[in-house]
């Protein structure tokens, strides 16, 4: 009988129940689009709260003719050696190393929109900016591969004859995975292979400003096993960049110094300097990243009033239509119950069938949903839109439905 | 006390009263006609009589049940398997067939498919109706929509049949077709209640009451 009651349902009125269909649909999509930026937002959001909170710029103290004299001296490899074994296992903090260097990258036909400078308007002609990086810095800045995959630990051994590279999003035009390339890096030429493209719009806090790397080659920082081993000149420069990155702690930028003051005297060198960073806050339509999160929240909120609202209000309507013939139904034997549960499973349906089109619309524009919420929003929605209807056939009034004709 | 009792049954919409502590009986095997002007109360009546509506006070009795104590399920129960319907514009279900309609009450008690077929045709056959059964009543006759409709309230093999102006629509020739089903029917026990404004359908009852200032009284 439920079943008969549900196809009758569905036969008649079917340019209403394309019109629920379209509704739900439409609805569905709104709310998935909603659900898409709510999340996007809190990612980035949390992101660039990773990004500025708790961290500091450790940077060493050395100048123009300085540090010249202090690179010509190899056996200070040493030093910079035990002083970044020191940041590297502080249990203090994190040490995130992000250091900026300049590169030569032996490729033809690359844009001059990749040079350095080039966003300050005086791009180098064939120096390219890199940034060499320690997993710490894959895991604190969420650095994930569009195309290829990051860094595993085997990546940053020395000894790799060939240095495995990752490249900024806009690199993917230009180089294929797995490509080889050679690379001027501190005077030295690197054999060095494409590993993998990052996500588009991946970022680092570079101390001022939330430094895209879209056109920066991503550098391993290359760790040694043995020290002695190696060639000493590349090897004091590249130790002196690897001792300036970030520190990332919930202790003051006065413990932190301190602890640095100590170890710089201890190695007799000039100590190395902390500085705070800069603030970023995620702003988009004029709103911080918490009030934007609030208003799609509200955003949210109302597409899912206007959609019980039009569910219930649509399926109230398809009732009335149907009044009479389910008055003949209760005169004849039908249970109030059995056509509340006709109507509730419709509602289901439509509304799973809603959400399938809207998912499906949402994977080839999108790209990703989120089955189980919106799962637990097509349930929510069903159960309440239902109510209207219910109450609607509990009120209906057989006496005069009966005798107001068909 | 008879298969329909009513006792001090009052019945207002606003300020219009129909009823007024009425009392009514009516024993097993009766074929009682309700006759009054349109507006009077008859269809009121009738639809106390069928549990479509609650009086407003006193006591109504079916086949020596309190109506007031059975919840809607009982009372649904209790239309479905003691009481047949005829209705003046015949409440069938314009989108089923004639055999759908018919089997109605069948279906709502979840019914074998055998036996709903088997009563079905048992009494399409007794109305002369078969050759109507694929039919949809917007295919038939008013006179043969009526046939269908006793069917349906037969189906069931009902105590009481309810009847509100069953020949309203109908023209002189399936007037007297539906009367003479009606009174056959009668002949083999089933109760009637027939409501009607045509004194000459209702002559065809063999008691015959009206609705004055609230009360239900015998002609």
């Amino acid at each position: 009988m439920v079943l008969n009651l549900l196809i009758d349902s569905l036969k008649q009125n079917k340019r209403r129940t394309m019109l629920i269909v379209l509704q739900c649909t439409t609805s569905y999509i709104l709310i998935i689009l909603t659900m898409s930026l709510t999340s996007n937002v809190y990612e980035r959001l949390s992101s660039v709260q990773r990004a500025t909170s708790t961290l500091y710029k450790v940077s060493d103290n050395f100048f123009y003719e300085e540090e010249k004299r202090f690179l010509a001296q190899s056996n200070h490899l040493m030093i910079l050696n035990d002083l970044y074994e020191w940041e590297k296992t502080n249990p203090n903090f994190k040490y995130i190393l992000a250091s900026r260097q300049n590169l030569y990258l032996n490729m033809q036909g690359l844009p001059i929109k990749f040079q350095y400078g080039y966003e300050a308007g005086h791009e180098t002609p064939d120096a390219y900016a890199s940034v060499q990086v320690n997993q710490q810095f894959i895991d604190h800045y969420s650095i994930r591969s569009h195309v290829g995959r990051v860094f595993r630990d085997e990546d940053f051994d020395v000894k790799n004859t060939v240095i495995p590279i990752l490249l900024g999003y806009e690199y993917m035009e230009y180089l294929d995975l797995e490509q080889i390339v050679k690379v001027g890096y501190m005077g030295e030429m690197l054999e060095c292979k494409v590993i993998g493209f990052l996500e588009p719009h991946s970022f680092y806090n570079n101390g001022y400003i939330l430094k895209s790397l879209d056109r920066l080659v991503i550098f391993p920082s290359l760790e040694v096993g043995d020290i002695h081993a190696e060639d000493r000149d590349f090897m004091v420069k590249l130790f002196l960049d690897k001792t300036s990155g970030y520190i990332l702690s919930s202790l003051s930028v006065r413990e932190i110094q301190e602890m640095y003051t100590q170890k710089s005297l201890q190695l007799d060198i000039e100590p190395y300097v902390l500085e705070g960073v800069s603030s970023f806050y995620l702003t988009m339509w004029g709103l911080e990243g918490e009030q934007l999160l609030k208003v799609l929240f509200v955003f949210a909120l109302v597409i899912g009033f206007a959609s019980l609202f039009s569910l219930s209000f649509n399926f109230v309507a398809k009732i009335n239509l149907r009044k009479y013939t389910y008055g003949v139904m209760i005169l004849n034997g039908t249970s109030r119950a059995k056509i509340d549960l006709s109507i509730l499973v419709e509602i289901f349906i439509i509304n799973l069938a809603s959400l399938l089109i809207a998912t499906s619309l949402a994977l080839v524009f999108v790209g990703s949903v989120n089955l189980p919420v919106l799962l637990i929003c097509n349930w929510t929605l069903s159960l309440i839109s239902f109510i209207p209807p219910w109450i609607s056939v509990q009120r209906l009034e057989l006496s005069r439905k009966i005798r107001g004709g068909n | 006390m008879g298969i329909i009792a009513l006792k001090k049954i009052s019945k207002s919409y606003g300020a219009r009263t129909i009823l007024s502590d009425a009392y009514f009986y009516i024993d097993s095997g009766e074929f009682v006609g309700i006759i009054g002007r349109s507006g009077s109360g008859k269809t009121t009546l009738l639809n106390l009589l069928g549990f479509l509506d609650d009086p407003d006070s006193g006591e109504y009795f079916f086949d020596n049940q309190l109506i007031k104590q059975k919840n809607e399920k009982r009372r649904t129960e209790l239309r479905r398997d003691e009481i047949g319907f005829i209705v003046q514009d015949y409440g069938l279900i314009r989108e089923r067939n004639v055999f759908y309609n018919i089997a109605l009450p069948l279906l709502s008690k979840n019914t074998p498919k055998k036996e709903i077929k088997h009563c079905v045709l048992s009494i399409v056959e007794q109305l002369k109706i078969s050759d109507l059964i694929d039919k949809y009543p917007y295919e038939i006759s008013g006179g043969e929509a009526q046939r269908v409709a006793i069917a349906r309230a037969l189906i069931r093999k009902p105590k009481i049949i309810l009847a509100d102006e069953p020949t309203g629509a109908l023209d002189e020739s399936a007037e007297s077709d539906i009367l003479e089903i009606l009174k056959s029917l009668n002949n083999t026990g089933v109760t009637i209640v027939l409501v009607t404004h045509n004194q000459v359908v209702a002559d065809i009852c063999k008691k015959i009451y009206t609705i004055s200032d609230g009360k239900i009284i015998p002609i």
